[in-house]
């Protein structure tokens, strides 16, 4: 169920066979799912990676970025762009809600959040 | 034939065991009744979106007596989840036409509020549904009800076996409070209108995404509870293009050009649903809630605007809610 939420190539599987148009996988259910997949190197956790590569380019919002910046990182992927990008996000002196500025300060310092989880990167 | 003493309490303890078992099922799970004498509908014909909605709506709300000078309002559209198109949200453009016209009646502050149940990151389907852009050029605040402060409310009914709920401050506190559902077939519900919309206001951070406890619980006795509890002072619901089908994320789009308003989510509802061409009171949390809540029937509802026809061919609805349809 894990790896069917997670990774596109098997979503679009699962969605051919029911027919129903296709939903864009999540990028932080993603990101998650990429961090409990640290230690494996199956071919569907690296679709998984390079999906989530290729969809962070164009992302804004800071959950998501910040989702992103710590799985790629724990996959020991560049984040110096995307984390430059959710520091300067625009509406980041708006955001008052305090699990999403969390995600934020973790991502910023990804090193010591994955070292904390014991994720060498 | 001789009664003793043992018979006799023998049989009031069996008496008394059977109340204790069936009275709790024969009392009403709500005490109170909000319904209003009449309520009162308008229906308005509109093919498309555009900025011009604000113009429409303002004259629609004409139609009734809403007194707002002064008060918080706080709109409550439908966002789930983002796939292009525009049949799965409330769109953008009716939302900040109801902004504007609460502001031109005097409303101290206008807010929209939304808690989607699909997409944890509010943000995003902020952004590509294109709320993001018309927020920041309108000077309209949101509030991401997923992430809110919490009060805890006692549930004024008991269709469920949840005692309490924690709710978002923005909404318990909002003086009139909007709900602007999308319209649509919903494959778990029946149909999705402005009571099945109040799931948005009930937190995903205490209870999951999509909203998990409320499913757990019975998805037509929660919207009951929550609607109960949360009143609903006006809605206006989207349905210029509605979806049909495997709603609320996978259905199709269908073009009905309409938008609806009320003073009563239940006869909005009701009347909705004839417009998709289905049975109100075969939707069991339509048929509840005109018990205590709102008006369904029609003898009950002050029809403006344009006349309610139903369509010639039904919506379609998944297979398990295929007894809603108006025969052919």
């Amino acid at each position: 169920m894990l790896i069917d939420r997670a990774c596109p190539r098997r979503l679009e599987r699962w969605e051919w066979h029911s027919l129903w148009p296709q939903l864009s996988p999540h990028v932080d259910d993603t990101a998650v799912a990429l961090l409990a997949f640290v230690r494996e190197d199956k071919s569907l956790v690296r679709s998984g990676v390079q999906w989530l590569e290729r969809t962070v380019q164009g992302l804004r919002s800071p959950w998501s970025l910040a989702s992103a910046v710590l799985a790629l990182a724990a996959h020991r992927k560049p984040t110096h762009s995307t984390a430059v990008c959710l520091g300067s996000a625009a509406d980041l002196s708006r955001l008052d809600d305090t699990s999403t500025l969390a995600m934020i300060c973790l991502a910023l310092n990804s090193y010591n959040t994955l070292s904390a989880f014991g994720v060498a990167i | 034939m001789s009664i003793t003493r043992r018979t006799l309490l023998v049989g009031s303890a069996g008496l008394a065991a059977g109340a204790s078992v069936s009275v709790p099922l024969l009392l009403p799970k709500y005490q109170f009744d909000r319904r209003q004498k009449r309520s009162r509908v308008a229906i308005l014909n509109v093919d498309h979106y555009s900025p011009k909605l604000d113009n429409i709506l303002e004259a629609a709300l004409q139609l009734f007596p809403i007194d707002v000078v002064g008060k918080t309002v706080a709109l409550k559209p439908n966002l789930v989840d983002y796939l292009p198109g525009d049949a799965i949200n409330t769109h953008r453009s009716l939302v900040l036409a109801a902004v504007e016209c609460f502001r031109r009646r005097g409303a101290t502050s206008v807010v929209i509020a939304e808690g989607p149940g699909h997409q944890r990151d509010t943000r995003l389907v902020l952004s590509q549904s294109g709320y993001d852009e018309c927020l920041g050029s309108e000077k309209v605040r949101f509030v991401d009800l997923n992430r809110d402060e919490l009060v805890r409310r006692q549930l004024l009914a008991s269709y469920t076996d949840m005692k309490d709920l924690w709710l978002p401050r923005t909404v318990i506190e909002a003086d009139f409070l909007v709900s602007m559902p999308k319209i649509k077939a919903h494959h778990w519900s029946g149909v999705t209108l402005s009571m099945k919309n109040m799931f948005g206001v009930v937190p995903g951070t205490r209870y999951g995404w999509p909203k998990n406890i409320l499913h757990w619980a019975g998805i037509q006795q929660s919207i009951l509870d929550i609607c109960a509890t949360v009143p609903v002072h006006f809605a206006i619901a989207d349905g210029i293009i509605a979806m049909e089908g495997n709603g609320p994320l996978n259905g199709n789009p269908r073009q009905l050009s309409k938008i609806v308003l009320s003073n009563d989510p239940v006869a909005a509802d009701a009347t909705c649903a004839r417009l998709m061409g289905l049975e109100p009171n075969r939707i069991p949390h339509i048929r509840e809630a005109s018990r205590f809540l709102g008006n369904s029937c029609m003898a009950l509802i002050d029809q403006v605007g344009e006349k309610l026809m139903p369509p010639k061919i039904p919506f379609e609805v998944m297979p398990d809610w295929e007894h809603l349809r108006y025969s052919l």
